[in-house]
């Protein structure tokens, strides 16, 4: 039997309906004057050039004695971590009594884009830490890395293991010659020199463009005609633009530092082989000897697990924590399974490890 | 006229638009037999294009996410129009074969393939018209496309020079603007002989900007070949998307399935859609071509910058390369900064270190010293005591010894008066003999007190003599 039963006189109700639906929802998005992000209450506590140190005010009396610092990455800005009330990492980790600091790299100006890994690993990060040791009283800190900050994070903690008390990985990027991530096998053939040379610093859109070409019916159109749904629910939409804002809010790439990036760690892998230099110093794995606490997303397409799950082969550690998250890459923060259940994980596996 | 009250007469007015057309389109759905050739499912999507105009107009004006996200929940629907269309489209050109008795699948598989057969006998109907040109390696069409970009691209530029028309002299004479003008004659002159001239020597005062607009051009030229080929794989996956649709449908309707909305229809396209698009995304033909649009992209940039210079030098203007030594020189000069800082920092913690743990070692010798002194002192006191009690036993028996002699002399001078007598203490003194030093009393002795006097002055001299 011909299974396609689609009657146009139904067809064109519904899409009648669908477009009056899109119409109201256009309307309630006009009445929205502004898209707010970023819920706990946070103060700057310490700046170097662009990039700003942020301490988030305390839910708790009682804290845990060693300050928790997020470094996240390049791309995309961090407020992802603290979206809206309800859907926020940091607030579960606050209410945990984990005392929470984030670094936000800002916005990356024409004249930055020499600014190198080693400015962003040995400096700036390198700078935040010595500042909450100072602060804190404290030798070493706890240090919690998102996506390409969790690489990040892996390298200061190979080059300065003395500083870290604990390292928490986050969907982050570890082996990076596999096949079934698709930016890992696209970015094989780049000219990334002559892009660098191009572009300057890499511009956002340029960036977001690639990671829409992952999905592209589900990202681009899909999830558009989905949403029609929810856009009568003035909470829902909300929700919806603050998202949208967060994916399309794409910083720049600083010219150098995505050479390196691109060239030595998707390109050369180096990162696994113990080949990566930053500020002149080898980086080697072997190095981060403190607890490691790796969590990656069961179904994320962006770092697939396979590039991260095997963290524990490479690092020097004996005390590494593996845990498989279900969701994508963004669901891990805004999910509320995640809500439920991350952060108070993230805080025990601490507590347990001397906090 | 309020925000509100605006939204409100778009949004009737869009309505009122979809009505019209969707009549249109009902009629042509009551005769969906396949009979009535002219009854387009085309027009599904004309009322979304004549009203959208006017949105997109003022979704324009909306600017923020909210604009953003208007804008790309047109553009959704719009590639969901266009699905629509496409499925009416597709069940109209089934019908006449199935009416015949051609099984559906079959009739549906004829359909595609003839779709395909079509598309890749005629890039043009898919392909943007510079790629498709640089397939078929049209060179006049294609400098007639490319001039059209480069002259938007230096637009700016010849406009802020628009009002120094000059000539060659001027060149000659120093102004570095003229050479625009010089370049904007090559341009029209190689428009219009650009057959003859793309394989000539570059000549003349315009040849460092001949030879960058041709390499320029065979950069662009190159963009627009890999375009044509990365759009080939794109609409190479889409038919096997059609392919796995079909085979999807096939599924759903040997399970007894059916389908009967478009929506359904497409929420399935999408999830085959995006298998059979991750699969070929990751062959290694996609990641090449994609890659080797990316990189021919990136090397007219390039070129297009070169050319850029050109105007930016005529104009006195600062280059990106001038820039970018500048700020080369600025990160370099901000990396010296701060390793000095650090180093100043570190020195000066080293510094306020040693001064403390000098602190500390002096104090300690100090304390000791101090300790050590009234230790000594105390001793001394103790000696000084002993000798003077010794001293004032010593005296007591000196008088005494000397009451006996004074005695023993009285009673010689005079033995009847002696006896009896007491000889006071005080007495003795004015009797000592003569050459010898009297004998201190107790009070005159050397007392603890004076005995830390000399002490302390005795350290003052040696702390000086150190």
């Amino acid at each position: 039997m011909f299974p396609l039963l689609i009657d146009p006189a139904k067809t064109l109700e519904q899409a009648v309906a669908f477009n009056q639906k899109l119409l109201r929802g256009i309307d309630s998005i006009a009445k929205i004057r502004e898209v707010d992000v970023g819920f706990s209450a946070k103060e700057e506590v310490y700046r170097e050039d662009e990039v700003v140190l942020y301490h988030y005010v305390p839910a708790k009396k009682r804290l845990l004695p060693v300050p928790v610092l997020i470094v996240y990455a390049l791309v995309n800005r961090p407020y992802m971590v603290d979206i809206e009330q309800g859907r926020s990492m940091v607030q579960n980790l606050l209410e945990h009594g984990v005392d929470v600091y984030l670094v936000d790299w800002g916005y990356p100006n024409h004249w930055e884009k020499f600014l190198t890994l080693g400015d962003y690993i040995d400096g700036y990060i390198d700078g935040c830490v010595d500042f909450l040791r100072q602060r804190h009283g404290v030798d070493s800190v706890n240090l919690l890395g998102v996506c390409q900050g969790g690489t990040f994070s892996l390298c200061y903690s190979a080059l300065y293991p003395d500083k870290v008390k604990n390292l928490v990985t986050m969907v982050t990027p570890v082996d990076f010659h596999v096949d079934d991530g698709l930016l890992n096998v696209w970015s094989r053939q780049l000219d990334v020199d002559l892009m660098v040379d191009a572009f300057g610093n890499i511009p956002g859109e340029f960036m977001n463009f690639g990671f829409l070409m992952l999905k592209p019916w589900q990202l681009m159109v899909q999830k558009y005609l989905g949403i029609t749904s929810v856009l009568e629910d003035e909470d829902d939409l909300r929700s919806f633009l603050r998202m949208e804002k967060w994916i399309f809010d794409s910083p720049d790439q600083a010219g150098e530092a995505f050479r390196q990036f691109l060239k030595d760690f998707y390109q050369g892998n180096k990162l696994i082989k113990g080949e990566v230099e930053i500020g002149g110093r080898r980086v080697d794995l072997k190095n981060v000897t403190m607890p490691v606490f790796n969590i990656y997303a069961t179904e994320d397409h962006l770092v697939p697990p396979s590039s991260s799950k095997d963290l524990f082969q490479f690092v020097g550690s004996r005390d590494v924590t593996t845990l498989p998250f279900p969701g994508g890459h963004i669901g891990i923060y805004v999910s509320s399974r995640a809500q439920r259940e991350l952060a108070p994980q993230v805080a025990e596996w601490l507590k347990a490890r001397g906090n | 006229m309020e925000w509100t009250d605006q939204v409100q007469a778009l949004t009737r007015a869009w309505l009122e638009a979809q009505q019209t057309v969707a009549t249109q389109w009902a009629t042509a759905g009551q005769r969906f037999s396949g009979t009535d050739k002219d009854a387009g499912a085309a027009q599904a999507t004309q009322w979304y294009e004549t009203a959208a105009k006017g949105f997109e107009r003022w979704l324009g004006g909306m600017g923020g996410v909210q604009g953003d996200v208007a804008q790309r929940l047109f553009d959704g629907t719009k590639t969901y129009h266009r699905f629509a269309e496409f499925i009416v489209d597709t069940m109209k050109n089934l019908a006449p074969p199935m009416a015949q008795g051609t099984p559906w699948a079959e009739a549906l598989q004829q359909h595609l393939a003839a779709i395909q057969e079509k598309m890749h006998a005629q890039p043009g109907l898919w392909m943007r018209p510079e790629a498709a040109a640089a397939v078929s390696a049209d060179a006049a069409q294609l400098w007639e496309l490319y001039l059209r970009q480069a002259k938007a691209m230096a637009a700016p530029w010849l406009e802020s020079v628009s009002e120094a028309r000059g000539h060659w002299g001027e060149a000659m004479a120093g102004d570095h603007r003229a050479i625009i003008r010089a370049a904007d004659l090559f341009t029209d002159t190689f428009e219009s002989t650009i057959g003859k001239l793309l394989g000539a020597p570059a000549i003349g005062y315009s040849r460092e900007y001949q030879e960058k607009l041709v390499k320029a051009f065979e950069a662009w030229v190159e963009v627009r070949k890999a375009e044509a080929v990365f759009s080939t794989e794109l609409v190479n996956i889409g038919f096997r998307s059609m392919q796995a649709l079909t085979v999807a449908v096939q599924e759903k309707a040997q399970d007894g399935g059916k389908i009967d909305s478009v929506q359904e229809l497409f929420n399935l396209w999408v999830e085959v859609a995006e298998r059979t698009y991750a699969e070929a995304a990751r062959s290694e033909p996609f990641a090449k071509s994609q890659a080797d649009l990316v990189n021919a992209a990136m090397h007219y940039r390039v070129h297009e910058r070169t050319l850029l210079e050109v105007y930016q030098r005529a104009l006195q203007l600062p280059t990106r390369r001038e820039l970018d030594d500048a700020y080369k020189h600025l990160h370099e000069l901000r990396s010296q900064v701060k390793k000095l800082t650090k180093q100043v920092a570190a020195l000066d913690g080293a510094l306020r270190e040693a001064n403390a743990a000098l602190r500390e070692e002096v104090g300690e010798k100090l304390t000791a010293a101090e300790k050590l002194n009234g230790e000594q002192d105390k001793r001394l006191a103790k000696q000084l005591t002993a000798v003077e009690k010794q001293a004032h036993k010593g005296v007591l028996a000196l008088e005494k010894r000397l009451d006996r002699r004074l005695a023993g002399l009285e009673k010689k001078l005079n033995p009847s008066s002696a006896r009896g007598t007491v000889r006071k203490p005080g007495a003795a003194k004015a009797e000592e003999p003569a050459g010898r030093a009297p004998a201190k009393t107790p009070a005159e002795q050397t007392t603890p007190t004076t005995a830390r006097k000399s002490a302390a002055r005795a350290r003052g001299n040696r702390a000086k003599e150190g």
